[in-house]
């Protein structure tokens, strides 16, 4: 890469908050774009996306419909209900604002579904036949426990939840790439350098550890806050119509957590 | 999912509480944090530089309205602003206040602006106008909407056919601006704009060297901080910056062309791009073309790259050769012989030299040395390596009479040096000499003819006092020698102080066994006379003494000299080395001695340091052995052997025609990068580590990787509070010397304190950024200074530059 090549150039678009230029669309790839894209016309590869997409934050669901104050079971029953509807594609069409946003999209269309269709979806459900999602409600309810109770609104808690799933993602992933090379100690020993703290982890000690040498994991420290870098950017990325909102998407998520 | 942590827990960072759900048990907010510094590759900010608020530049530009801030890099910030007057928008680009370089700096951006100003070109973004507001230096500019050539890279590979609808237009650009006497410098994807209709137009001329201009013009590009991109950069603007054409920029068009075509830069042993993607094989010989790195063979004109280009385009495409036919095309060809002989391989003249050869030379003259200072011959120090040494003319006049020579060095009528041969095959060649100003090519032989086809390029140490004396330069080559020869020692007739030691590069390859001398001469002399002594037999002891009590031995010979010899029985120890006194009275100069140390394992120790308190007749000489405690040592033994000495006569000290020489040497503009992993300061590339497949070389295991970028030429890896370096020599410096110090006293500093870098950090003190003096692997002179460390993002930004080819007078 080539950091020093931002020179701002005579009236050139160097932000992207006026939107994407035109024929952009062809090169954007997320997860997102291939459902948004998709539209009517389901494909197995936007199929797939919408599963994945869902498998990774349905949790922030379910924890805004319990604290709507839905119990346990109905909000289990609720939240499988909402994406077999998601996953039969009734919610793409119509919500153009939330578009840009898989996050805002979820949301919009369960509070959607909340107001006008929960009853039909539980007749519906009743009848049976319709797609399935494999979720791990004993999880899911260990999870609520944990989560403060004192938080004001279930929006709230849902970004909340939202930017724990996407932080859960993203050290897993980061983790199973160090395991696949071989390298789960080293993970291990120097993890907590990956929220910024240098006092956390004494290098000394860790390389003494890992039998390495001190300046060769300092080098691999970095490298490794990179790919969390990278990694997060990333995943953020799969839930936006516009890459290149990544940043304002980060701003959004680190409100939500400070509140 | 993940472990659960105990809502208890506090982040050791911003001492919240962790709460639960917390993936890997660290803290959310901090992670997310981490991911919040701005990308790197789209708004990297110029180190220290805030953009003025709108609200400010309001104030200053009345006749504007400010809309929004477009964009900050380096070189100032740029703003979309609306002309009511004439109800069109501009672009608004404000220069840094107070940026180091001083007048410098605005005399440059006056010139930019004078330079855009004068070309009117659909494909060149149009100044309006420019000027100083309060302490800011502005321009107006045309408003292009729309993006640049590297976003759209960014965005997906361009398609082969768009790069054909793209580079005409910038060649017509070029071509104009060529016709204009203005040539860019500096043309790379963020230069060129593509508008909403697919309208190319270039920016930043600002970067342009007037041709029409005078010298001084020049000079504002040497004080310049960031002056072109190395990756698109022609290998003559990197080599000789100060006299480029515009064919500099045609070589810089083919950059952007192959890297549209094939998303790729053309670096090191790049393929033609028809092998990488899928197009018209013709189109190989205009890129190649345009990337020729002698600019002669490059295409003289931007039109006629347009030209090449049309004429693939408008005649049908060859069937696609089979695999075997295709190296075969013309193409094809070009591509092979640059894979041989990559541009930059000047750059990388040592690279192909295995790691353990590098310096090699200078090594094993040490270790022929057998520790500098053991090495005495008369009583005088006459040789080291690395520390500077000369011979005050009352001490020289103290040494008494000439040495005695056994031989006088010939002509060789072949070479043109003159050569002594050496008792046992070795010889002595004085190769040539010259001022310390001559070119490579301004070299002379010792009889004064001109050694023009050497291109010799000695490196020495200073000498004091210089301005007193005429200077010289020598180069004495040591061939074939036997093993375990030492010692060689040098006295110049008239009488001449001079450092001897250092490195000589011969066509850019460092010569073999060559020794560069400089010698200051009385400033009357014009010719003198050389001799070199050498020990070349086996050192042979002559006296033995315990190291425990007086017993003592002799083992002299019938014909050796009356050598006075007294060794001190008080053998004492400090810091842990022993340390013995002797006195040692000579008779000429046909014998060097030494005294060792003999261990209890029966093996010698020559001493780390000798210091000698001069006298009429006798010298008393302080030997010490570091590392070696007094109870180590069993015995004493004090050393000789012969000095055979070769003299060079009438070695004439003025060429018979004047040489080339050439200007002081300079460092070249000051480059600021800031990059993630990997920096080469001596192409000023930046690069991340390629991704390494899981459990193969090179990234087993941790640390792996760094031993990877060392095998590839890179300098300095990022680490998460340092720059570690790979295979440096280096220096610390103040601050300030990163503006005074001349690339010929940073020399002398890093042969004088040469130590071996392993990181740099940021100073802790306030008065500046860390700085310090280098020796790339390649050879690199220069500094380097951290400017800063983003631990969060995680980056390093560093500014550095290196010396200059040195200009002919």
């Amino acid at each position: 890469m080539s950091a020093s090549e931002s020179e701002p150039k005579a009236g050139s678009e160097v932000d992207s908050e006026a939107g994407p230029p035109k024929g952009r669309e062809r090169f954007v790839t997320t997860r997102w774009t291939l459902v948004l894209s998709a539209g009517r016309r389901s494909s197995p590869q936007s199929d797939r996306a919408l599963g994945e997409l869902c498998q990774m934050y349905w949790y922030p669901l379910y924890a805004y419909v319990r604290r709507r104050g839905h119990p346990k079971e109905d909000a289990e029953d609720l939240t499988q209900a909402f994406f077999e509807r998601l996953l039969a594609k009734n919610y793409l069409e119509g919500l153009r604002a939330e578009r840009g946003r898989f996050r805002a999209f979820l949301l919009a269309s369960l509070k959607h579904f909340l107001a006008n269709e929960w009853d039909r979806a539980q007749r519906q459900k009743r009848g049976g036949g319709a797609l399935h999602l494999s979720l791990d409600w004993r999880d899911a309810e260990a999870r609520y426990d944990l989560d403060p109770a004192d938080l004001a609104s279930p929006d709230r808690l849902y970004d909340r939840a939202w930017a724990l799933a996407l932080l859960e993602r993203v050290v897993v992933r980061l983790r199973e790439e160090c395991v696949a090379e071989g390298k789960a100690a080293f993970f291990e020993a120097v993890k907590e350098c990956l929220t910024g703290g240098e006092a956390a982890v004494s290098y000394r000690e860790a390389a003494n550890g890992l039998q390495s040498s001190e300046g060769a994991l300092r080098v691999a420290v970095h490298r490794l806050r990179k790919r969390y870098r990278d990694l997060l950017r990333e995943e953020i990325a799969q839930t936006l119509e516009d890459p290149a909102q990544v940043s304002e998407e980060l701003r959004s998520l680190q409100a939500a957590l400070a509140g | 999912m993940s472990t659960h942590v105990k809502a208890e827990t506090r982040c050791p960072r911003c001492g919240q509480p962790i709460p639960g759900g917390a993936p890997a048990g660290l803290c959310p907010a901090c992670l997310l944090a981490q991911g919040t510094a701005t990308d790197l590759r789209d708004t990297a900010p110029a180190a220290g530089f805030q953009p003025p608020p709108i609200a400010e530049l309001a104030t200053l530009f009345p006749q504007l309205e400010i809309l929004r801030l477009l964009g900050v890099g380096g070189m100032g910030a740029v703003y979309q602003a609306r002309q009511p007057a004439l109800d069109r928008f501009v672009a608004l680009k404000i220069l840094p206040a107070g940026r180091p370089g001083g007048t410098a700096f605005a005399e440059r951006f006056n010139r930019e602006a004078r330079a855009l100003a004068r070309l009117s070109h659909p494909h060149i973004v149009a100044v309006h106008e420019f000027g100083q507001a309060g302490t800011l230096h502005y321009f107006l500019m045309e408003f292009v909407d729309g993006t640049n050539l590297r976003q759209l890279e960014r965005a997906g590979r361009l398609s082969p056919r768009e790069a054909l609808q793209i580079i005409p237009q910038i060649c017509d650009a070029l071509q104009y601006a060529h016709d204009e006497g203005v040539v860019h410098r500096d043309i790379k994807p963020e230069n060129v704009l593509v508008d909403r209709k697919g309208r190319v137009k270039i920016a930043d001329f600002g970067l342009a060297k007037i041709m029409s201009t005078d010298p001084a013009a020049a000079r504002l590009t040497v004080e310049g901080q960031v002056m072109g991109t190395p990756h698109y950069m022609a290998p003559e603007q990197l080599e000789r910056p100060l006299a480029v054409d515009h064919r500099a920029d045609i070589y810089s068009l083919g950059v952007v062309f192959y890297e549209m075509l094939t998303g790729d830069l053309p670096l090191g042993k790049f393929p033609p791009p028809s092998r990488k993607v899928e197009m018209d094989v013709r189109l190989d010989e205009v890129v190649l073309r345009a990337l020729e790195n002698d600019p002669e063979r490059r295409y003289q004109r931007a039109s006629d790259v347009r030209e090449g280009i049309s004429s693939v385009v408008s005649t049908d495409a060859p069937s696609p050769l089979p695999e075997v036919g295709k190296a075969n095309s013309p193409g094809a060809q070009q591509a092979s012989r640059r894979w041989a002989v990559p541009w930059f391989s000047w750059l990388r003249r040592d690279r192909r030299a295995p790691v353990g050869e590098k310096r090699g030379i200078r090594w094993s003259w040490v270790a022929g040395l057998a520790g500098t200072t053991a090495v005495l011959a008369v009583g005088v120090v006459a040789w080291l390596v690395f520390q500077p040494n000369w011979l005050t003319a009352e001490l020289r006049q103290r040494l008494g009479a000439s040495p005695p020579v056994d031989n006088f060095a010939e002509p060789d009528p072949q070479t043109g040096t003159w050569v002594a041969r050496l008792p046992g095959g070795g010889r002595m060649e004085l190769l040539a000499l010259s001022d310390p100003e001559s070119a490579p090519d301004g070299w002379w032989r010792p009889d004064g003819a001109p050694a023009s086809d050497l291109s010799l390029e000695a490196e020495t140490f200073a000498l004091a006092n210089p301005s007193t004396m005429l200077l010289k330069r020598f180069v004495l080559v040591l061939r074939d020698l036997p093993e375990g020869a030492s010692g060689p020692q040098a006295e110049f007739e008239p009488r001449a102080a001079f450092t001897s030691g250092g490195r000589v590069l011969r066509g850019g390859q460092q010569e073999p066994g060559a020794w560069p001398f400089l010698v200051g001469f009385p400033p009357s002399a014009r010719r003198a006379t050389l001799r070199v002594g050498l020990g070349l037999e086996p050192w042979r002891t002559i006296v033995t003494q315990s190291a425990t009590n007086y017993y003592g031995t002799q083992h002299r010979l019938p014909d050796d000299p009356p050598w006075t010899v007294n060794l001190s029985h008080g053998a004492a120890e400090a810091r842990g080395e022993a340390q013995i006194s002797y006195v040692f009275g000579d008779h000429g100069k046909g014998w060097a001695h030494r005294l060792v140390a003999v261990d209890t394992h029966a093996v010698e120790h020559v001493p780390s340091r000798v210091t000698a308190t001069p006298a009429d007749r006798f010298k008393l000489y302080t030997a010490a052995f570091r590392a070696l405690p007094l109870a180590a040592v069993k015995e004493f033994r004090m050393q000789v052997r012969r000095v055979h000495w070769v003299g060079f006569r009438d070695v004439v000290l003025e060429p018979r025609t004047p040489l080339a020489r050439l200007k002081p040497a300079l460092f070249g503009p000051a480059l600021e990068r800031t990059f993630e992993e990997l920096v080469d300061f001596d192409t000023g590339r930046t690069a991340d580590f390629p991704p390494g497949q899981p459990g193969e070389p090179p990234f087993v295991g941790v640390g792996a990787n760094v031993l990877w970028a060392q095998e590839n030429g890179f300098d300095a890896v990022a680490g998460t509070d340092e720059l570690q370096v790979l295979d440096m020599i280096g220096t610390s410096l103040t601050p300030a010397e990163w503006e005074t110090l001349s690339p010929e006293a940073l020399r002398q500093r890093l042969m004088e304190q040469p130590s071996r870098l392993r990181s740099l950090r940021p100073s802790p003190g306030h008065d500046g950024p860390a700085t310090y003096g280098f020796r790339t692997r390649e050879g690199g002179l220069g500094m380097v200074q951290l400017v800063a460390l983003d631990p969060a993002r995680p980056a390093v930004t560093v500014r550095f530059k290196t010396q200059s080819e040195r200009e002919r007078e």
